[in-house]
């Protein structure tokens, strides 16, 4: 991309104004499908070698947690370069500022006959383990969130189970992260919720609602839609959730998300390991990977290349 | 070359063994030697499952990083020259 072409990639003042009232912006485009399509074959082979992965313990290694989705990358370098790619950061860094922390990504598979996800909203990401993992500095944040560009890898639709959003509900917390989730993989795939299958991947998030009582307002969601490489930016403080894979095509769903905080954010503040999702790993080789700017927070750990020598690409 | 390797006898047993691994894994008879087994709907977790199956049955772990699709008859290929290469 040409350097004017990069910087506009980030939200013009309307789309920014529209970003702030909605709680998300797009789906925009980062690769042509087929592009993305050509990728991703490659790319899930490579991915099957975990042996460069920074979380090597059991619950990473056997594929059966969340946790095995984590974090790769920071050893795979399509996904290395992902994280940085300018379409994306352009517009991260229109709403979070010029210093930007990647401290996340995640792959979400959902495959035919798979469950929907439960309605929810992230603030700390304390919800699951019970530890905060990201804190806003300041007197006085409200909450914080972080910034999730969620990229289809593969074709996202009604059918296949694409995301869903509320809009405009990024600035009410209808959650309390503090309270306790219960973990049982029981649950999986094995839940009905107001006529749907859904679940929280073996927890049940209404377990956090501040209200017991409180049903979402799913008259007014809307569904993400998205071609294989498009994407979607949005508060993790926005109302989400995704319907089940009906299982009428064969083609699995996935959706890779990157998770972004301003550097003056702490990530995994007081904690040198993550339990969740029924898994344990050590952060002793996790780093954020600042993708533009510089770092603010100084107790940030920071990687500046793969474990395979791969560099990131800072804006 | 992988390609001259995988015309040998040698190679087409191990084309069946790989195959045969494959359908049990996936719980699928209709799998053939050149379907991609992503189509198939094989998962990270069954497509690593399949890899430590043929580990366990030989001996040697199979690479699959560099193939150009996931389909039995690479993977069997794949195998061959592992297990050639080791000879």
């Amino acid at each position: 991309m040409t350097e004017t072409a990069i910087r506009t990639s980030g939200l013009t003042a309307d789309e920014l104004a529209g970003f702030h009232e909605h709680g998300f912006y797009g789906p925009f485009t980062v690769y042509e499908p087929e592009e993305m399509e050509r990728t991703w074959r490659r790319e899930r082979l490579r991915l099957l070698d975990r042996s460069n992965a920074v979380y090597q313990e059991e619950a990473a290694q056997s594929g059966n947690t969340n946790i095995s989705n984590y974090d790769r990358h920071l050893d795979n370098a399509f996904l290395a370069d992902h994280i940085g790619e300018p379409k994306i950061v352009e517009k991260v860094a229109s709403v979070l500022g010029p210093d930007v922390l990647c401290w996340r990504t995640e792959f979400f598979p959902k495959y035919p006959g798979d469950e929907g996800t439960d309605w929810h909203q992230a603030d700390t990401f304390a919800n699951a383990s019970g530890s905060p993992q990201i804190i806003w500095p300041g007197a006085g944040v409200h909450f914080g969130g972080t910034l999730t560009v969620w990229t289809a890898f593969t074709p996202a639709t009604e059918e296949t189970g694409c995301l869903q959003f509320i809009p405009g509900t990024h600035q009410t917390m209808f959650y309390d992260e503090t309270k306790k989730m219960h973990y049982d993989p029981a649950r999986i795939n094995n839940e009905t919720k107001r006529g749907l299958r859904r679940g929280f991947f073996g927890y049940d998030y209404r377990e956090l609602q501040i209200d017991e009582d409180f049903v979402p307002d799913e008259d007014r969601a809307v569904s993400m839609v998205m071609r294989p490489g498009q994407a979607i930016m949005f508060w993790s403080t926005l109302m989400h959730a995704s319907k089940p894979h009906s299982g009428k095509s064969d083609q699995m769903r996935l959706g890779f998300a990157t998770r972004y905080v301003p550097s003056s954010v702490h990530v995994y503040p007081d904690t040198d390991e993550i339990v969740e999702y029924g898994g344990r790993v050590s952060l002793e080789r996790f780093g954020s990977v600042v993708v533009s700017g510089r770092n603010e927070y100084p107790g940030n750990v920071l990687v500046n290349q793969t474990t395979t020598g791969h560099p990131f690409h800072r804006r | 070359m992988v390609s001259d390797i995988a015309e040998s006898p040698v190679a087409q047993d191990l084309e069946a063994d790989v195959l045969e691994i494959v359908r049990q894994v996936l719980g699928l008879d209709n799998v053939e030697l050149d379907d991609d087994l992503f189509d198939q709907g094989a998962t990270s977790l069954s497509f690593v499952r399949i890899l430590a199956r043929i580990r366990s049955d030989r001996g040697v772990a199979v690479s699959v990083a560099d193939l150009p699709d996931a389909t039995p008859r690479h993977i069997a290929a794949q195998l061959a020259a592992t297990l050639g290469g080791i000879r």
